[in-house]
């Protein structure tokens, strides 16, 4: 990762190749369907769940736009479809529809067979998940799991490979001498911050964090996403930040997406969402924070 | 990043602002922010802004930086580049642009990430902006001690100062990157007036350098020692706009 320059901003240059990812229509049900589920659903509907099926439509009409070195957050309660948004623009979840231009890869990102898929969840695409579990092998040591993702993406040589930990855990102020340790034995803060080194371990055009403080004390929280911050500008990778706290949204995202229901209600600037919001629910939201 | 100084043009045109506040929480109220408002300011020049609370000071202020998005009207601004770009209607990439690059705004209060060291918090946007870390350290202790900010405080987390301490910090933070035009919403109302003087000492170097401002101060005094003109609102719309002069008489 040698510090790719930083692209050159000029106010008024809309040019599209300053766009890594554009989505459309993006869309994830579960159930069978009956044909009106995304007509019979969302922010004037009041709900997510097809009063005729019962399907879920936890995602339907996103559209979404990411820049080079953006963060981009998206806020919204629990059942919102934040999540699935964020999965699937990050593979791990397929979509029901809807199409993803990435930089760089040719067609519907959506539709990558199972070894571009490989490819770009190891190599392009960094996702961050909410449960630490789900992102580590405690058992492994903490530098195994990084380790895996760099011989994933063909590294070979030994030595690289630990000078490449090395560099990785120091970035996110992980302690080297803990490396070999296996990462049961880490705080929940070494634990989240291993997970982000994973992450960014093969340089990857894109970030996804699924909300990056759950489970982490007061404490430690403000330092890993300072340390994430750092990392972002430095390396200048997009990132997407899926989060029900305002609170890490506001340090963290340039702009932000508000969702309910399935549905993007809301856009704009993260200081105009949180000083002028325009729609009711984020209006209501913003006013509920302690 | 190059500014050309030219007293006689104009830096930001402001042209039938309005703004408006749809509550829905209060059953769809509708609250008037600005109504209207029309200014100019040129290259360089200091405009105070000034009114009773709820004149819509500080929401013009919000809307020239876009935290709040305008309703109707135009804010024709100059870049650096030499472009005019409408502040009011530009998109979301073109703000965060110039907000990185020439645009400042200082509130009263500093939000900022806890446990980031006011040092780190000064010189951030500097680095962000490719300086190097020793440089832009040395720029950010240089600032603080402008500001008469205590050096063992330099490495403290800001979070545990006292009001007028974080205002340095945010002031010292807003000036480290020379920005061609600066919003300042009452960034010395916790200072005391020794500390103050020292602010406003750099406010006027910082005008001096070709930084236009347009401000919103209490005090009167500061507002003689920095503005050149003066734009008088009420409930939301203009009143005057007078040189400094004529409105320190007005006050007096």
């Amino acid at each position: 990762m040698s510090g790719p320059a930083r692209v050159e901003r000029f106010p008024d240059s809309e040019a599209d190749d300053d766009v890594v990812l554009r989505a459309r229509g993006i869309e994830k049900q579960y159930g069978s369907s009956c044909g009106d589920c995304v007509e019979l659903t969302g922010d004037d509907a009041g709900t997510n769940q097809c009063p005729t099926c019962g399907t879920i439509v936890a995602v339907a009409d996103a559209d979404l736009e990411l820049h080079r070195g953006e963060v981009l957050g998206i806020v919204g309660e629990s059942g919102s479809g934040k999540s699935s948004l964020a999965e699937i623009l990050a593979l791990e979840l397929e979509a029901t529809a809807g199409t993803v231009d990435y930089a760089g890869f040719e067609g519907n990102l959506l539709e990558a067979d199972y070894q571009q898929r490989h490819r770009l969840r190891h190599e392009e695409i960094g996702l961050v998940h909410q449960h630490i579990r789900n992102g580590l092998t405690l058992s492994f040591t903490g530098g195994g799991n990084v380790a895996e993702k760099l011989l994933a993406a063909g590294w070979r040589h030994y030595g690289d490979v630990r000078e490449r930990l090395t560099e990785l855990f120091e970035a996110t102020e992980v302690p080297v001498d803990r490396m070999d340790d296996p990462t049961s034995t880490y705080s929940g803060g070494m634990q989240r911050r291993v997970q982000i080194a994973k992450a960014i371990a093969n340089g990857p055009g894109l970030i996804v964090l699924d909300e990056p403080t759950t489970g982490l004390d007061v404490s430690v929280q403000a330092r890993v996403l300072d340390m994430f911050r750092e990392i972002q500008r430095e390396e200048d990778v997009s990132t997407i930040v899926v989060s029900h706290d305002l609170g890490v949204i506001r340090l963290l995202a340039d702009r932000t997406l508000v969702m309910r229901h399935g549905r993007i209600v809301e856009s704009g600037l993260t200081d105009r969402i949180l000083e002028d919001p325009h729609h009711e629910y984020t209006q209501t939201l913003i006013n509920s924070i302690l | 990043m190059t500014t050309t100084h030219h007293p006689e043009t104009a830096q930001l045109s402001i042209d039938s602002l309005s703004k408006r506040f749809e509550m829905h929480v209060l059953s769809n109220t509708t609250v008037v922010g600005l109504e209207d408002v029309s200014a100019t300011i040129r290259d360089g020049e200091f405009l105070a802004v000034v009114g009773e609370s709820g004149s819509g000071k500080s929401s013009l202020l919000k809307c020239l930086y876009r935290s709040y998005e305008p309703t109707a009207g135009a804010v024709r601004y100059a870049t650096d580049d030499g472009d005019v770009v409408d502040l009011a209607s530009c998109s979301e990439r073109t703000i965060l642009a110039l907000r990185e690059g020439e645009i400042g705004y200082v509130s009263q209060f500093l939000e900022e990430i806890p446990r980031v060291s006011a040092l780190d918090i000064v010189s951030r946007p500097l680095r962000e902006a490719g300086v190097s870390d020793d440089e832009a350290r040395d720029r950010a202790r240089e600032l603080l001690a402008a500001l008469e900010l205590p050096p063992e405080l330099w490495k403290a987390y800001p979070a545990t100062f006292s009001g007028g301490e974080r205002q340095r910090v945010n002031l010292a933070k807003a000036l480290a990157t020379e920005p061609s035009l600066l919003l300042l919403d009452e960034p010395t109302s916790a200072l005391d007036p020794e500390t103050r003087a020292a602010a406003v000492d750099l406010l006027r170097s910082s005008l001096a350098d070709g930084t236009t401002m347009v401000g919103v101060f209490h005090n009167p005094d500061v507002v003689a020692t920095l503005a050149d003109r003066v734009l008088v609102l009420d409930d939301g719309s203009v009143v005057d706009t007078v040189d400094v002069d004529a409105y320190l008489e007005g006050v007096r």
